[in-house]
């Protein structure tokens, strides 16, 4: 696969992303990991495996956190792993109504499954 | 006439020998540990160039196409955009970077570490502040066989 397909195939992976969690659908979310995936979230310790992961963004959607955005800067397929580097965005909206935009640096790296999908082997953003 | 005949054959099978040898050398695959040993040498370096405060130096740890994703700054891409980032954090008193590899993975020609990193700040007028964080960084296997910084990500 050349990188510019990867980058086709990237940005589906990022829409089904935003649309699984701005659907609140935490499981959804997490089947788009790999079994053996990390989250490296900012200001907290790595996140590995399903369960955890789970839990994770079952916790991220209850604190409120909507309209999550990747946005596709570079992708690269080198075999079966891939990455991408772009920008994500989301916000908050507090008890007073007041929205909060959140923004940063994200880069996710790709492993293809034996089904040919890719799927998510490490998620980090700042 | 027999034993020449017998000693061609012997080094024939030899020469068959080393070409197998080679041949399986060149397509087996690293393991973990090969990957962490690679990994471990390249921290090493990495942080000791920081200890040394040389941006160009850890420029040259980077792919030509290389990139940063800093944590509260936009991307960074290319050598001299990457030597310049170092050198700002240089001049604002940034010292003492160590990584600490967790987990390393390695498919072809490319190599990731995810870990954690930290780094002291020392300027004048305040007592030296601690930072710490998750990150992951991708390797890319040049064509002399070195291993160089596609993106290098922290939080």
């Amino acid at each position: 696969m050349s990188s510019s397909d990867f980058k086709a195939t990237a940005e589906q992976l990022n829409q089904a992303w935003d649309a699984a969690f701005n659907a609140k659908d935490h499981a959804l979310v997490t089947s788009f990991y790999d079994d053996a995936a990390t989250v490296l979230p900012s200001g907290a310790p790595q996140i590995n495996g399903k369960d955890a992961l789970l839990s994770f963004w079952k916790t991220s959607i209850a604190q409120g956190i909507i309209d999550h955005k990747l946005d596709l800067i570079h992708a690269e397929a080198d075999g079966n792993l891939a990455f991408q580097r772009g920008h994500w965005s989301a916000a908050v909206v507090d008890a007073q109504g007041q929205r909060q935009s959140f923004s940063g640096n994200v880069h996710l790296l790709y492993k293809k499954q034996a089904d040919g999908h890719w799927k998510l082997l490490s998620h980090i953003w700042n | 006439m027999k034993i020449s005949k017998v000693i061609v054959a012997v080094v024939l099978l030899a020469l068959v020998a080393i070409a197998a040898v080679a041949v399986y050398q060149c397509n087996a695959k690293p393991s973990e540990e090969d990957a962490k040993a690679i990994v471990s040498k390249l921290n090493t370096a990495w942080d000791e160039a920081f200890a040394q405060a040389s941006a160009g130096t850890l420029s040259s740890y980077y792919d030509a196409n290389g990139s940063l994703l800093p944590a509260g700054g936009e991307q960074v891409t290319g050598s001299q955009a990457i030597a310049d980032f170092w050198s700002g954090l240089f001049a604002k008193g940034f010292a003492e970077h160590q990584i600490t590899n967790v987990e390393t993975g390695i498919v072809g020609n490319t190599l990731y570490q995810r870990g954690k990193w930290s780094a002291v700040l020392k300027s004048e007028d305040s007592e030296p502040q601690q930072f710490s964080g998750n990150l992951h960084i991708l390797y890319k296997k040049q064509d002399d066989g070195s291993w160089k910084i596609l993106t290098h990500t922290w939080n």
